[in-house]
C-alpha cells in the first residue's frame, strides 16, 4: 500500500482513474486522450496497478488490447452513495408532479 | 459509474406552470426542500432538511443559469458532495404538458475524496496524515 500516496498525488493518474471509474478504457485510448505516448501512459498504469487502484485486463474479443479497469471495490461507497442520492431526486421529481396537479386543482 | 444522474419526467401541466414551481421559493420549499431561493443568478442559498450523522442537513447553493422557462442550474454543496451542479431544463410538449430534463453532475471531487478515505482507512502513518495529506488537498 506504500505507493497509494504516490499513484494519486500525480493529477494526471487522478484523471485516469476517474475516467476510467465512468468506463474501463484501453491504454492506447487513454495515451490518446492524455496527449501522451503509450510507454508514458503505461507508466502511469502501472503505478496505479502496483497501489491496487485499478487493474488490466486483455480485451476479450482482441487479444492485442489491454484494458484498463478501476477497482471498484474501493468505490461501492460512490456507488451506494449515488444511487441513494437518485432514489432522492426521483421521489422529488414525483413531488414536483404532485405539486402541480395540486395547482392545476386549484385554478379550477 | 455514472458520471452524473440523469432523470427525465413528462408532466401533465403548462411549462409557465413547471417554471413557477422551478423558480419560486415558496414552490421549491413544497416539493423539494425548504429553502431562501431566489431568481436571480449568483444567488446564494440553501436547503434545509433534517440533520443526520454526517450531514447537518443544510445544503449550500448558488444560481448558476437562469434562462426563462428554458433552464434554471445551481450549485450544490453539502454533506458528502462539494460544488456539483443541478440542472433543470423544460421544454414545452403538445397538449399543455411539459418535459423535464434533471441532472445531477460533478461528482468528480466526491470520488476522489471517497478513494483518498479509502486509502487512509488502510491503515497510513500518522505522518502522511499530518504532512503529506494537506498538501495534497490543498491542490
Amino acid at each position: 500500500m506504500s505507493d497509494v500516496f504516490k499513484a494519486l498525488a500525480d493529477p494526471t493518474r487522478r484523471e485516469i482513474l476517474l475516467m476510467i471509474t465512468k468506463q474501463p478504457e484501453s491504454v492506447n485510448t487513454l495515451a490518446e486522450r492524455f496527449n501522451m505516448s503509450r510507454p508514458a501512459v503505461s507508466k502511469h498504469i502501472k503505478i496505479l496497478e502496483e497501489s491496487q487502484l485499478t487493474k488490466i485486463e486483455t480485451d476479450k474479443n482482441d487479444g492485442r488490447q489491454r484494458n484498463c479497469y478501476a477497482q471498484l471495490e474501493a468505490l461501492a461507497e460512490v456507488n451506494e452513495y449515488l444511487k441513494k442520492l437518485e432514489e432522492f431526486w426521483k421521489g422529488r421529481l414525483d413531488g414536483l408532479e404532485n405539486f402541480l396537479r395540486k395547482l392545476k386543482e386549484k385554478k379550477k | 459509474m455514472a458520471k452524473s444522474i440523469k432523470l427525465s419526467k413528462e408532466y401533465d401541466a403548462p411549462i409557465t406552470d413547471v417554471w413557477m414551481a422551478l423558480t419560486h421559493k415558496e414552490a421549491l420549499s413544497e416539493w423539494l426542500m425548504p429553502c431562501n431561493f431566489e431568481p436571480i443568478i449568483g444567488f446564494e442559498f440553501e436547503f434545509r432538511t433534517k440533520a443526520y450523522p454526517g450531514f447537518d442537513g443544510i445544503t449550500h447553493c448558488k444560481v448558476l443559469e437562469i434562462k426563462d422557462k428554458e433552464l434554471l442550474s445551481f450549485s450544490w454543496s453539502g454533506g458528502s458532495l462539494k460544488d456539483t451542479k443541478v440542472t433543470f431544463k423544460i421544454k414545452e410538449l403538445p397538449n399543455n404538458r411539459t418535459l423535464l430534463d434533471f441532472e445531477h453532475s460533478g461528482f468528480e471531487g466526491f470520488v476522489n475524496n471517497v478513494i483518498v478515505k479509502r486509502i487512509l482507512a488502510n491503515g497510513w502513518k500518522n505522518k502522511i496524515l499530518t504532512k503529506y495529506l494537506p498538501k495534497y488537498l490543498a491542490k
